[in-house]
């Protein structure tokens, strides 16, 4: 099968790039497969995706190590030095900017809004700052921003197609490989749909400003054609894919495969979640 | 775009390819049917045109050819339909959705919304069949380049123009080789540069014989490419036949049908007593040419 | 009605200046026709006129308010403004109750009963009054669209392309709408691809092209200018018979075409 023989397809600045590979053929150029799938070239976008999501887990489970914040905390600097040292700090960056709401909401419930018995930091009339609580909300931000920052790395890092091949690679079905791509694009083409419903309803003299009954009524009248516009669009799209073999049984193939490795990598990180577990509940 | 460029096709052995008989289907949700007791073949080596007002039955019948009724659009139905040998009623599940491909209205509706590439968005189907990768990837290049994407084929399908979308969704059947082609009106979306990519390219394939079945409320922009029109008014076929001998009938322009200008111009000069013969002009140009002529002697035959 | 004043606008996500400089003025009684290609501007034109967007530079005003100080919904009781797509708008579940609730909404002289009937018939849609508007074909969906922003009563009714994919009959009730529009003293704006619709309805025409007025004048001037082209609009059907046959001033009609031809004695030179 020498005519078969599979070549390493580079995918940026035509270097090697390991994990995609392709059948040979005189009119694919690398050039056009970096066209299609421009993500990137650090030793993180060349790891396998697979063995990138199987790391999540054991470092989220790492997370829940110990009482406080501390192994959380290690683990994000860890992480968000490792980023910037490989160019990546942009990752760490959207993971924290991500983060920054959610830490805002764990301080108030657990250091403003939850009593405590002991004393308060600084109180201002009913409500008061509790230590205790900040410190419970610190690690559970920490905690958290391990899990965030994880796969924030591992998705950023992967184009969804190849993770998707990826997956079905692995037996993963190709209907829940189409419901991850579909939903990689259901919010750009949401986005779209209700910019242009909101347009047409202000210009039938719907406010998005003014009491809440008429606000209500502004909301209902862009959630249903939303909904209905969408419906339509998914009966198109139905046929389009029967169209297109959604249903075909049989097997599915690739036209830019991922080459198969890290299987024992990844069943290690995985198997190492279990004496972390442990590790997290006796201590 | 040149026809050399376009993939090949199988050829169909029997020359009528789709045949209905007495055929009445109501959908589920409707209140009356949307065909009723119709009889018409459309044969294979033939660019057949439907048209007809909304309503008509036009999109309907396009889903029946296209293989999508009975099912998965679901109704009740009379009389036989048969598609490619296929009773429509009990293909096997497949046979006519892998034999017919289809192009809806609707540029961005009917892309997959799974792929951030056109070129991925051509796959997408290859590789559904199982094909070897060298194989998608010289099978959906080809048809990116035969329908003038070659330079799209890292371009995000929402960032493409509706005529290129509409093309996308041809490369597609083309890249499965699929012999039959249903578009159901293509160009009604697009601009006039949109609709003139679709339209030049839709020629292109007439002419390299793939069977076209093209559904279009606007008659204008297709007459000349069409070997045969055909007009559903009210579920029921209401006139058959090539588009210059329909269109001399002045029963057919009473205004249910969207008729070119250069067809009404060309009406309104005969019935003013103008000698413009009997044959409607299918373009502007046409009739251009034989205002030109009007009065001059036919040149003598060497 | 509507006036702008030197306006540019560039979208908010950047990319090249959409609006370059218009100025022009949308009259009651006047039916002006827009045509250009995609990304000419017309898009971007249409939501300056009711305040969807807010020019960069210049200034937009609708019966003497800055659009600027105002809300879209406060402009909609002065522009009605119908976009392309139906599906967009629709959310009641009966065609006569989704007509009713523009006649609500809207204004001008007649009460809400007189608007609600009046755009029922005007679109045509009687027949239909009590279906479910998802329950019909896009085209009809279209018609009903445009009948609830009729309804509003609105002094200038703006159009973002009415007949695109509609069929003869759609076609003949939404050129009775225009007419009717110019009847009653109202402005109206056709944003269009259509020509021949420009050609026999536009009292005046505006070419965009790179988000400038590329041509602007009455429908024979523009219809057939030889700029036309550059713009990527193709003349009129009227105009391209003319100009083929040397008939110069070009036909309005075929009574005119007719003329020419008798007396050229059957033999155009």
């Amino acid at each position: 099968m020498a005519s078969r023989a599979r070549r390493v397809a580079p995918l940026a600045d035509h270097d090697d790039h390991p994990d995609v590979v392709e059948a040979d053929t005189a009119t694919w150029s690398p050039a056009r497969v970096a066209e299609l799938y421009d993500i990137g070239n650090t030793w993180l976008h060349r790891t396998h995706p697979l063995t990138k999501l199987s790391a999540v887990l054991p470092l989220t489970v790492a997370g829940f190590v110990g009482d406080g914040a501390g192994v959380p905390v290690i683990l994000l600097a860890v992480a968000i030095v490792t980023l910037v040292v490989s160019r990546l700090g942009i990752i760490a960056l959207k993971s924290l900017r991500l983060m920054a709401p959610m830490t805002l909401a764990l301080v108030i419930i657990h250091g403003v809004v939850r009593p405590y018995d002991s004393e308060p930091l600084a109180a201002w009339g009913p409500i008061s700052v509790n230590a205790e609580g900040l410190a419970l909300a610190g690690t559970t931000a920490a905690r958290l921003a391990v899990f965030v920052i994880a796969v924030t790395a591992a998705m950023a890092t992967v184009h969804p197609k190849i993770f998707a091949t990826a997956l079905i690679q692995r037996g993963v079905s190709h209907k829940l490989a189409y419901a991850y791509l579909a939903g990689a694009e259901l919010i750009p083409e949401m986005r779209l749909r209700a910019t242009q419903i909101l347009e047409a309803q202000q210009s039938r003299g719907f406010d998005t400003k003014g009491s809440l009954p008429r606000r209500l009524r502004t909301l209902f009248a862009l959630l249903k054609p939303l909904l209905v516009s969408s419906l339509i669009g998914v009966e198109m799209r139905t046929l389009a894919l029967e169209s297109r073999g959604f249903s075909l049984p049989g097997r599915r193939t690739a036209a830019v495969a991922v080459r198969e490795r890290g299987r024992l990598l990844q069943r290690s990180l995985l198997l190492a979640s279990i004496p972390l577990l442990v590790l997290a509940i006796i201590w | 775009m040149s026809g050399a460029g376009l993939p090949e096709t199988e050829s169909l052995a029997t020359s009528t390819f789709a045949t209905f008989e007495d055929f009445t289907f109501q959908y589920d949700t409707a209140s009356e049917p949307s065909l009723t007791d119709l009889n018409l073949g459309l044969r294979a080596d033939q660019l057949t045109l439907i048209s007809g007002p909304s309503g008509g039955g036009k999109s309907t019948l396009a889903r029946v050819v296209a293989g999508f009724i009975p099912r998965p659009l679901g109704g009740s139905f009379e009389g036989t339909a048969r598609v490619l040998g296929h009773d429509v009623d009990t293909a096997p599940p497949h046979a006519l959705t892998e034999a017919v491909g289809v192009v809806f209205d609707n540029p961005f509706d009917q892309l997959t919304a799974a792929t951030s590439t056109a070129f991925d968005e051509v796959a997408y189907a290859l590789e559904n069949e199982g094909l070897p990768p060298a194989e998608i990837v010289a099978r959906a290049l080809e048809a990116l380049e035969s329908v003038g994407l070659a330079e799209m084929t890292g371009r995000h399908p929402r960032r493409l123009s509706g005529g290129q979308s509409q093309r996308l969704a041809i490369a597609c059947a083309l890249a499965q080789r699929k012999p039959i082609l249903v578009l159901d009106d293509p160009t009604s979306q697009l601009d006039p540069t949109g609709r003139e990519e679709v339209v030049s390219l839709v020629r292109t394939l007439r002419d390299v014989n793939t069977t076209v079945v093209l559904v279009a409320q606007d008659l204008g922009h297709w007459l000349e490419m069409a070997d045969r029109l055909v007009i559903l008014d009210g579920g029921r076929v209401t006139a058959d036949g090539h588009p210059a001998t329909l269109l001399a009938d002045p029963r057919l322009l009473d205004g249910r049908i969207l008729v070119p200008r250069c067809v009404t111009v060309w009406a309104d000069l005969r019935r003013r007593g103008i000698a413009l013969g009997d044959t409607p002009p299918l373009t502007t140009d046409q009739l251009v040419s034989s205002l030109r002529n009007l009065g001059r002697e036919r040149e003598p035959t060497p | 009605m509507i006036h702008l004043n030197d306006v540019r606008y560039t979208y908010p996500k950047g990319g090249a200046e959409a609006i370059r400089g218009i100025s022009l003025d949308v009259s009651m009684g006047e039916t002006l026709f827009v045509l250009g290609h995609n990304g000419a501007g017309k898009s971007t034109m249409l939501r300056l006129f009711n305040g969807l967007l807010k020019p960069g530079s210049g200034t937009v005003t609708v019966d003497g308010t800055d659009t600027r100080e105002v809300r879209p919904a406060q402009l909609s009781r002065t522009v009605g403004l119908v976009f392309q797509n139906p599906d967009a708008q629709l959310f009641r579940d009966r065609v006569s109750e989704e007509v009713s609730f523009g006649a609500e909404n809207g204004s001008g002289d007649d009460d809400a009963t007189e608007r609600h009937e009046r755009a029922m018939a005007l679109l045509d849609l009687e027949s239909v009054a009590d279906s479910n508007p998802y329950d019909l074909t896009l085209s009809w969906r279209k018609r009903v669209a445009i009948a609830s922003v009729v309804a509003m009563g609105t002094p200038i009714l703006v159009l973002d392309e009415p007949t695109g994919g509609q069929d003869a009959d759609g076609t003949r009730v939404l050129t009775d709408l225009i007419s009717d529009t110019r009847r009653r003293g109202h402005g109206c704006v056709v944003v269009t691809h259509d020509v021949d619709l420009a050609f026999d309805c536009a009292d005046r025409v505006v070419v965009l092209r790179d988000g400038k007025i590329h041509l602007e004048g009455s429908p024979m001037s523009v219809l057939g200018n030889p700029l036309l082209s550059r713009a990527g609009v193709e003349p009129s059907t009227m105009h391209q018979i003319s100009g083929g046959i040397g008939l110069d001033p070009p036909a309005r009609g075929v009574d005119e075409l007719e003329e020419y031809l008798e007396a050229a004695g059957g033999r155009i030179p």
